[in-house]
């Protein structure tokens, strides 16, 4: 029963975060936006304490439940392992803990999060391999289909669907997804629940916790015949079927071996009768207290010959212009701030329906998100991605706080202008600027035609001048970032 | 494309409609114009029965009511080749269409060589060179829009012999007259200077030009002036833009146009006879509001939209001949039927479609008639198809901008998501940099970057629903509101908005006066704000102004007052209207030092002023 109730939970939990991972309307994000904001480590960055203090709690009511029915990386390992399963019957065995390697793993992890090189850290943290897994290889799949509907429904004149675009998926970061969606994926195939319980810092920081819960799968030792089958149909390879005793810092309490064994000597109870594991409680908790206070520290377009009667020009795509700064996105009030608590997740990448954010392919901040402007603007009225946002690397913020948030400035680049080039009037950055930073000039070298000047202190950089300005394949202007952001 | 391919050509169309219609083919000539009125006609929901009805031009040669215009040809992909440059044209489809229009009485066809871009001569000219050149009449035009050099008009016009393989033209046109900035000396480079008008009477004394003619947008004064030289030139006809709408409200449609009926009369008095363009303007009548359809539904369910407005184009006896662009040979079918034959409109029909008119007049549509002029956009707008998007939201009623309307979320969706599918983002109207290269080639003369920047407005208001925004974001909207709409005055205060047209301080004064809330914590958008402006600013506790102008007595004032001020320009003092001197009521609160005495000097100004 309690393996039925885990599966269904579970089964729920990862459709809605891989729903929330592909959704392209920006509408499921008001349901289900909690899902992502409940995953341990992006609360731990956010500093959470509500969820931290609920997620705590229900590991030490529960075990390592978190494991088996939020963390979406653990469910999908849980699905690759019951293929796994068909191929092979009664296919694991007890295996001991590679204690010296996850704890090296975990401070490493740890490390590196609170001395800022999280950009190194967040290729592990499960939460954000999954999101990476889903933007990158799945999202492209989902979106074929939804415009494919949206064509059907273009035919009968249906709203129902529209077509999207979405910026093509940058390599890096499908290279990234690819490897970690086939190492996982083999692990789990062939053993299960490996990664989570060697290498996922998440994983060794809950079964610290986990030891002590409340509950856990307890092994009757009178019912017990030690015929060995929960061994073998354990996934976390952590029941020693011989001595008869459970590694509760691996069990993912799946309960998978209640309904395996035959005997019914397996109970998911509070051991009472239970004897005290090796391990005095003293020291397993100076160890937890101590990891806790680390973590609480933390176009020129050709004007081409006039035909009479009809046709479009041939648009040149923009080219992205080389950027000294990076733009990150309004509310995350700095570079740093940002570096250090996003785990490139790619959920506010998948939220942005303007198609600005897209994952750094940058060395220092590499699948970290920024912004870039040759498909869409950061509208003013629009505050999906601080909604999304997880971790705190972008807090949210209000329509009326993101079109004052200067994240960037506009430059002006005289070359490039049509103005210049094409010799016609223009002022499209100065029309559609949403704040009015914009004031064109006469200008006498170009026979008194007017050119843009930008009041740095009104804009924004929200990039609707580089993104509209008629210049291809580069703007004639552009947005710099700032490293940290001002109201205006 | 299958260039000699009569026999399959035939084959497919002898399959596609049957023996029967292609025996009606037999009774196609020897109908004559007075047939059209006859009252035993059959009724219109028959299919082509052979009974099409015919004029007689000034030669006395019998002319299909129906022409088939040759702008709007399919191409492979089954798009209408005007607008689809990357396919060719589908040929198999084009004979097939002719063919069903020979074989239905349809005997003229009308090209030009800017159609279809460049491309609608040679195909209908292939189409064409498959039947007797006695059974067809073909018109084409002088379309020398671009390079109008004597040498490039005179190959002009020998290709189009080339092209349509004919050795004479039937109806030979001088193309939208009219056009260009300064319409008389557009019309005098194209054609008097280079001599072609005279060449082309030469060539119709010569017998290579049947029937010399020139269709006509735009400015009324070229209309008048070639009309004046008719016994000098004696025109065979003239084309013209005429439908119900356009019949007596062409103004309220495009303040640029000239009623139909002052066209048509004009030229049948003369006896000139009269071709139609645009009876369906521009599609726009296939396709009417629900309460119009509703109308003319109840009058004869079974009729089509589209074919009032060709039965409305035909009743005029001055008419020689309605011309229709056609794509699908379902438009042909529908339009041959309205015809085969005519039956005038009733006196009642007349007044019944006058009243959709009145309805149709007052719908604020943009006129453009997707004629393609203006395109292509050198920076790559598809202008046409923004209209058409907009006008059918219009029609359709999807332009609401009232978000309390119970049905503004769904027309939203509608809209924005209709816009998306019809025009790919880089070719939105928020793309428009306003540079006019369209202008002077719109024949309806619409101020097509005005028109991108209104419809943008409109598309930014539905994207932003309602959300707050920040101070600076504000007052730019605020600003474009004032700027494009030529208001003195805008304030907004969360939802609600106020604008205002009066020049001077008295909109502001009585605000004031009467304490309006709108003023509490409002934004503000002016035109030239002085001390005095200024002073009842801080008075009604506004939070922010945007203005072009503001003295500098204004600009102190209002930032003494910690109200955030945008500004163009600074000056020392603001005259007044005349420029004779200070402005009146800045002399009055010139010394003034607390918001209160200026105050009372505006309430005495105004009291006085309004005596």
């Amino acid at each position: 029963m309690f393996r039925k109730i885990r599966i269904g939970l579970a089964m729920i939990v990862s459709i809605a975060i891989t729903l929330l991972f592909l959704d392209v309307t920006g509408s499921l994000h008001s349901y289900l936006g909690w899902l992502a904001k409940i995953q341990f480590w992006p609360a731990l960055l956010a500093l959470n304490f509500g969820v931290l203090f609920i997620l705590i709690a229900l590991t030490l009511l529960l075990g390592r439940a978190y494991c088996s029915v939020i963390c979406p990386l653990g469910i999908m390992q849980d699905l690759f392992s019951w293929i796994g399963g068909k191929v092979k019957k009664n296919r694991f065995s007890f295996s001991s803990e590679k204690r010296i390697l996850r704890y090296v793993v975990l401070a490493i992890f740890v490390l590196l999060t609170l001395f800022g090189f999280n950009v190194i850290a967040l290729y592990i943290e499960p939460y954000s391999a999954y999101g990476r897994i889903v933007n990158s290889l799945i999202q492209p799949i989902y979106v074929g289909a939804n415009n494919l509907l949206a064509s059907l429904a273009e035919r009968v004149d249906s709203y129902a669907f529209y077509e999207v675009e979405t910026l093509a998926k940058a390599i890096p970061t499908v290279i990234v997804a690819l490897i970690t969606l086939v190492v996982i994926a083999f692990l789990s195939f062939r053993n299960g629940r490996t990664w989570c319980n060697t290498i996922c810092p998440v994983g060794t920081l809950l079964g610290f916790l986990a030891k002590y819960s409340w509950f856990k799968p307890v092994i009757n030792s009178e019912k017990c015949i030690a015929c060995g089958l929960c061994e073998k149909n354990c996934k976390a390879s952590c029941i020693n079927a011989k001595t008869k005793e459970i590694d509760y810092s691996r069990c993912v309490t799946c309960m998978n071996c209640i309904d395996k064994c035959k005997k019914g000597a397996i109970q998911y109870i509070h051991p009472a009768k239970a004897e005290k594991s090796e391990e005095t409680v003293d020291d397993a908790r100076r160890k937890f207290l101590a990891t806790g206070a680390v973590m609480a520290a933390t176009l020129t377009v050709n004007a081409q010959a006039k035909k009479v009667d009809g046709g479009l020009t041939v648009i040149q795509d923009k080219k992205i212009p080389e950027r000294k700064t990076p733009v990150k996105p309004a509310g995350s009030l700095s570079a740093k701030n940002f570096a250090t608590h996003c785990t490139a997740c790619q959920l506010c990448v998948s939220a942005c329906t303007n198609n600005v954010l897209r994952p750094s392919t940058r060395l220092e901040s590499m699948l970290q998100p920024e912004l870039s402007f040759e498909s869409g603007y950061c509208r003013p009225e629009c505050v999906k991605c601080s909604e999304a946002c997880p971790t705190g690397a972008i807090h949210p913020i209000t329509t009326v706080e993101k079109s004052s948030i200067k994240i960037g400035k506009a430059i002006f680049f005289k070359e490039n202008c049509v103005v210049n080039t094409d010799g016609v009037e223009c002022g499209n950055c100065a029309r559609r600027c949403p704040v009015g930073a914009i004031t064109m000039i006469p200008s006498e070298e170009l026979g008194g035609r007017k050119i843009p000047a930008v009041n740095t202190e009104r804009c924004i950089g929200c990039g609707a001048c580089e993104n509209l300005c008629p210049a291809r394949p580069f703007s004639a202007i552009y947005v710099e970032g700032y490293d940290t952001h001002i109201e205006a | 494309m299958t260039i000699n391919n009569k026999t399959i050509g035939r084959r497919n169309f002898l399959k596609q409609l049957g023996g029967g219609v292609v025996a009606a083919s037999a009774l196609l000539s020897g109908c004559s114009s007075d047939q059209s009125k006859s009252k035993n006609a059959t009724t219109s929901q028959e299919k082509g029965n052979g009974k099409m009805t015919y004029r007689k031009d000034v030669h006395g040669t019998d002319v299909s009511l129906l022409c088939f215009g040759c702008m709007r040809f399919p191409t492979i992909k089954g798009e209408s080749g005007r607008e689809d440059a990357n396919n060719d044209l589908d040929q198999e489809k084009i004979n097939e269409m002719v063919d069903y229009a020979i074989a239905n009485g349809v005997n003229l066809f009308d090209t030009s060589p800017a159609y279809c871009q460049g491309r609608s001569e040679k195909a209908i000219g292939i189409a064409l060179s498959r039947h007797d050149r006695s059974k067809f009449l073909v018109s084409t035009k002088m379309s020398n829009f671009g390079n109008f050099t004597r040498e490039a008009s005179l190959e002009m016009y020998h290709n189009s012999f080339k092209e349509l393989q004919v050795d004479y033209i039937d109806y030979y046109l001088l193309h939208s007259v009219g056009g260009g900035e300064d319409a008389m000396a557009y019309f005098e480079d194209r054609y008097i200077k280079n001599g072609m008008l005279d060449f082309l009477i030469e060539e119709r004394k010569a017998g290579r030009i049947r029937n010399l003619g020139f269709s006509y947008h735009g400015d009324i004064r070229i209309f008048d002036y070639l009309l004046s030289r008719h016994d000098e030139i004696k025109w065979d006809f003239v084309l013209i833009q005429l439908n119900y709408v356009d019949w007596k409200h062409a103004k309220k449609i495009n303040p640029a146009n000239t009623n139909a009926e002052y066209l048509y009369t004009e030229i049948e008095k003369r006896g000139i006879p009269g071709f139609v363009m645009e009876p369906l303007l521009g599609g726009r009548l296939a396709d009417l509001n629900d309460h119009a359809t509703e109308l003319l539904k109840a009058r004869d369910p079974e009729a089509s939209i589209a074919s009032w407005a060709f039965r409305f184009a035909g009743s005029k006896p001055g008419i020689l001949s309605v011309m229709s662009g056609m794509t699908y040979l379902e438009h042909m079918q529908e339009n041959v039927k309205t015809y085969s034959p005519l039956q005038p409109l009733s006196d009642e029909e007349y007044e019944l479609l006058e009243e959709i008119a009145g309805i149709y007049a007052n719908y604020p549509m943009v006129p453009c008639n997707t004629c393609q002029y203006c395109m292509p956009c050198p920076y790559g707008i598809d202008i046409p198809t923004i209209f058409t998007h907009y006008n059918k939201c219009l029609n359709e009623g999807n332009v609401m901008e009232d978000r309390r309307d119970k049905e503004y979320r769904e027309a939203r969706r509608a809209f924005l998501v209709g816009y998306d599918r019809s025009v790919p983002k880089l070719r939105q109207a928020d793309h428009c940099i306003g540079c006019n290269h369209c202008v002077p080639h719109c024949p309806q003369k619409i101020d097509i970057p005005a028109e991108m920047n209104r419809i943008n407005s409109f598309v930014e208001n539905l994207k932003r629903d309602g959300a707050e925004l920040g101070c600076a974001a504000q007052l730019a909207v605020l600003i474009k509101q004032l700027d494009e709409n030529n208001l003195s005055c805008v304030i907004r205060n969360k939802e609600v908005t106020k604008t205002f047209t009066q020049r001077g301080v008295f909109d502001l004064h009585d605000l004031v006066a009467k304490n309006d809330e709108i003023l509490k914590g409002g934004y503000i958008a002016d035109k030239i704000v002085g001390k005095g402006a200024a002073s009842m600013m801080v008075k009604g506790g506004i939070k922010a102004l945007r203005t072009h102008v503001i003295s500098q007595s204004a600009l102190d004032l209002l930032k003494q007052h910690n109200i955030t001020v945008h500004y163009d320009t600074v000056v020392e003092t603001i005259n007044n209207r005349s420029n004779t001197g200070m402005c009146p009521v800045e002399t009055r609160v010139k010394d003034c030092t607390t918001i209160d005495e200026c105050w009372k000097q505006i309430q005495q100004f105004v009291k006085e002023q309004r005596g």
